[in-house]
């Protein structure tokens, strides 16, 4: 991937993720993580290099509405309450009145907002927001959903209750994840793979496999190996040197 | 050594008198009714001859802006101002203490002009239905007084529903409602007949009724103050009082109207022409300055030089004369009642002229 | 309950002065002056206290009384010195002798109404509005629109337009056609201007997600940019009535065709009938707040959800 004016944002980024995976991006900010998931949603176009999304292009994928996207910020439509926010992809794409209605509710109940449906997204947390964009990203029940840092604005407590909720999601609905993240026990927690980045250029400097057994708890995070595998991914982060880059 | 001296005395004496003559002289400004046109032809003389710097005043004399001479002269930005009689006595009714020092026009030349093609012969009985054009700000009381004798209702009346007349108001210009917008317009007998006939409608074209012969004689351009200024006991700090600056005023304004009056080419090239701009000229075909203001010289000098003028008595209000046009507004309910007697002032004129008002026969 | 009495004493002060010199036409000697001053005093400090027991009032009618009670004793007060000072009327009329002439001339003013606003005023203001949010669109969509035309508006949209006014009636006549156009011409770059920024200002995610969504640039508008662009746009139509009012009346100063507010106004400023001309702004203040409120009320129903609605 290089920008037009030169700069190289990507280099060498060979991966390929099995049907049902969770994968998460980590690294240093710079090293073009965001740029890989905006790439495999056709946010952008790479200059190079090809890119398969069960056997489509990503431009076909995103026309194909294949995938949903979870953005850093809920992105709400504050004209909208939260019902009608999870039904906008579905007004969008065609679903008929009952059906849109009937998915919407479903998705808030599997978040857990289905109180809340009636509410304006500012009448909600910041954590319920992202629970709601997360409901609207599944409405239309794509196979592959693109997060990227999605809980990186909330605290601690929030996000580790979200994280454990996302989890229980996946299990249930058996979706392809692919996560970006700057948190190295985020990623640990949640992934069945971690893809280590390393910046200018980005590169995938390794890719390190979670043993971890499911269903993942609270207590997951209190084992050895979870402190094995975090300090895994951080000596990978370190011999990329991404530590030092700092924007 | 002493021719030095002489010499050096008598520059002194000159530079002195110089300084003093400016200091002496005493600003006053007069606001006229409408733009500079030859229908102020006797003030420009008067300025320009140096008949008000021999009286001791030093005069401004000012176009009409957006507001009318007698706002402007109430409000004080200006000591004197000219102004239509109708205009004057409602502005005293409503409690506007405005005063009558001096009549410069003894006829009226308001008239009414329509095309021919429009089939208006006679005003009160065609004009039911039919729009006029008038200027606001007080220039349309004759309009007004002529469709009240008529029985005619019109927009201007505040109290009329659905009125006969529709009154169509616009600036200056005729040609901008003439004659496509209404069948009948307000025309000054010096002014816009000619720039109506500048348009193509001359006199073969057009009916033009003349007020007067309606029965609508409202006089025309006169001088007044205020009360205020009257009876200031030291006008402007010059030592003079309100009355005496009054007369000086008039006694100059009527030596640069006869003088106009008897000089007319002279007064158009020389003193009309000089101040007025744009508005000075006619319009269309007839779209030249010079030409238009000499045809207006003529026409208001036959105003001025009418009735009263005609005896020596320039400047007079003749007292019948005030009194038709009393009656005529108060028949017309344009007055509920008579004007106070402090309305016409004859004391500056007579100081003005030396004659007295109750010697007119 | 001390403030009350005060207002009270107050008001009877100034109504006993003004049925006492009702008829006179000399001007009050100084002790009924003094006792008007008095009078004035009793007005302010009851008014003072009445204002702070109101201070927390959570009916929107009660917390308005001490604003109707400071326009009473205004009106009072004016009413009791014009009348002291034998003020004429050609100058500054009493109120009552407003409220008078209001009821007497009320059905020309209507007609005055139904010419300055329904026809000048509206007309324009539709036609103003509808190219206004029309001309966003484009230039939203367009860019070379956006570089070439956009500068434009912004400039026009600050300067009074309302200069225009002798120009439009000189172009387009004396008739309302050309007070529409003055109406439409001033209301039009505000809501160029400020509904272009309602449908460009969205979060470059929102768009992002759109594009996930495979949404067409038609959908785009309909589902992001219309909706995120109607406070904006309500703004310009609030502030549009106040042009379109502004630019009907004095458009008529310029030339009028015998109705209307603006030209009842000029007439009569011109031969000193100021309680009428006094009328007639209170019926062009009337209908001005009333549209406006009209439109108020509709972006509340449509845009309840903004911000500047939120309350808790």
């Amino acid at each position: 991937m290089v920008f037009p004016n030169g700069t190289v944002a990507l280099k060498e980024a060979n991966l390929e993720v099995a049907p049902g995976e969770f994968i998460s991006l980590i690294g240093p900010s710079g090293c073009g993580k965001t740029t890989l998931l905006r790439l495999l949603a056709d946010l952008i176009q790479p200059t190079s290099g090809q890119i398969r999304i069960g056997g489509k292009s990503p431009e076909e994928a995103r026309k194909s509405r294949a995938y949903g996207y979870v953005f850093q910020a809920p992105t709400l439509m504050e004209w909208r309450t939260v019902l009608a926010n999870v039904m906008l992809p579905l007004e969008i794409m065609g679903f008929p009145g009952p059906e849109r209605r009937a998915r919407a509710e479903k998705m808030l109940a599997l978040v857990g907002l289905e109180k809340f449906a009636r509410h304006y997204p500012w009448q909600l947390s910041g954590g319920m927001q992202q629970r709601v964009s997360i409901a609207r990203a599944l409405a239309f029940d794509p196979q592959l959903l693109f997060m990227d840092e999605p809980f990186g604005a909330l605290d601690e407590i929030t996000r580790e209750n979200l994280n454990l909720e996302l989890l229980r999601l996946w299990r249930e609905t058996g979706k392809t994840i692919v996560f970006v993240t700057h948190s190295i026990p985020e990623a640990v927690f949640l992934s069945t793979r971690i893809v280590v980045m390393t910046p200018r250029p980005g590169k995938i400097e390794t890719v390190i496999p979670v043993d971890l057994p499911q269903p993942r708890t609270f207590e997951t995070r209190e084992t050895t190996r979870f402190f094995e595998l975090a300090t895994a991914v951080r000596e990978a982060l370190r011999k990329g040197h991404g530590y030092e880059v700092a924007e | 050594m002493k021719k030095w001296t002489v010499f050096a005395v008598l520059a002194c004496f000159l530079v002195g008198s110089l300084a003093g003559a400016q200091q002496n002289l005493i600003k006053v400004n007069l606001q006229l009714k409408w733009f500079p046109q030859a229908q102020f032809a006797g003030f420009f003389v008067a300025k320009e001859r140096g008949f008000y710097r021999a009286q001791g005043l030093d005069v401004t004399l000012l176009p009409i802006g957006d507001q009318s001479p007698i706002q402007v002269v109430q409000s004080g930005a200006a000591d004197f101002g000219t102004t239509w009689i109708a205009d004057l006595l409602t502005a005293r009714e409503r409690g506007i203490p405005v005063v009558h020092i001096a009549q410069i026009f003894q006829r009226s030349g308001f008239t009414l002009v329509a095309l021919k093609s429009t089939g208006i012969k006679d005003i009160c009985r065609d004009m039911k239905g039919k729009s006029v054009g008038v200027w606001p700000s007080g220039n349309e009381y004759p309009a007004v007084a002529l469709f009240r004798k008529c029985g005619l209702t019109s927009s201007l009346d505040p109290r009329a529903t659905n009125p006969d007349v529709t009154a169509v108001t616009y600036p200056f210009d005729p040609a901008l409602v003439f004659p496509d917008k209404v069948q009948l317009v307000s025309a000054m007998i010096y002014n816009e007949v000619n720039q109506i006939a500048g348009l193509g409608y001359d006199e073969s074209k057009v009916d033009i009724f003349k007020l007067a012969d309606l029965g609508i004689n409202l006089l025309e351009d006169l001088l007044f103050t205020t009360e205020r200024v009257l009876n200031d006991r030291n006008f402007k700090g010059s030592g003079l009082t309100g009355r005496q600056v009054a007369a000086r005023l008039i006694r100059a304004t009527l030596q640069g109207w006869n003088w106009a009056v008897a000089n007319q080419a002279e007064t158009v090239e020389k003193y009309v022409l000089p101040v007025c701009g744009n508005t000075c000229k006619g319009s269309g075909t007839r779209a030249d300055a010079k030409e238009h203001q000499t045809w207006q010289m003529a026409e208001v000098a036959k105003l001025y030089n009418a009735g009263a003028t005609t005896k020596g008595w320039a400047g007079f209000l003749v007292p019948a004369d005030y009194q038709a046009s009393v009656r005529l507004l108060r028949e017309q309910g344009i007055l509920t009642r008579d004007p106070p007697a402090a309305t016409v002032d004859y004391g500056p004129w007579e100081l003005a002229t030396g004659k007295r008002a109750r010697d007119w026969k | 309950m001390k403030g009350w009495s005060l207002l009270v004493m107050g008001f009877a002060l100034q109504i006993a002065f003004i049925v006492r010199w009702w008829k006179e036409v000399e001007v009050a000697p100084l002790g009924l002056r003094l006792l008007i001053a008095l009078g004035v005093l009793l007005l302010g400090v009851g008014l003072a206290r009445v204002a702070a027991q109101f201070a927390h009032a959570r009916n929107p009618l009660l917390g308005f009384t001490p604003a109707a009670l400071t326009l009473l004793a205004l009106l009072v007060t004016a009413e009791a010195l014009l009348r002291a000072y034998q003020v004429p009327p050609g100058l500054v009329p009493t109120p009552t002798r407003v409220v008078a002439t209001l009821h007497g001339v009320r059905d020309v003013l209507l007609q005055d109404a139904y010419q300055t606003v329904l026809k000048e005023a509206l007309v324009g203001y539709l036609i103003g509005c509808s190219l206004g949010v029309l001309t966003a669109f484009l230039v939203s969509r367009y860019l070379f629109l956006e570089r070439g035309f956009l500068p434009y508006a912004t400039l026009f949209s600050s300067i009074p337009i309302v200069a225009l006014a002798p120009v439009l009636v000189k172009m387009v006549g004396i008739d309302w056609p050309s007070k529409a156009a003055i109406c439409a011409i001033t209301v039009y770059f505000p809501v160029v201007v400020n509904t272009f920024r309602g449908l460009t200002e969205v979060s470059p995610m929102s768009l992002d997600l759109m594009r996930s969504y495979a949404a067409s640039e038609v959908q785009q508008y309909r589902w992001l940019r219309l909706p995120n662009a109607l406070p904006f746009i309500f703004n310009a139509l609030k502030l549009g009535t106040t042009l379109a009012m502004i630019g009907a009346i004095v458009g008529e100063f310029f030339g009028a065709n015998g109705q209307g507010l603006g030209f009842r106004i000029q007439i009569e400023a011109g031969r000193f009938g100021f309680d009428i001309v006094w009328a007639a702004i209170i019926v062009a203040s009337a209908v001005g707040i009333a549209w406006y409120g009209l439109v108020a009320w509709v972006e509340r129903r449509l845009t309840g959800w903004h911000v500047s609605f939120r309350n808790g």
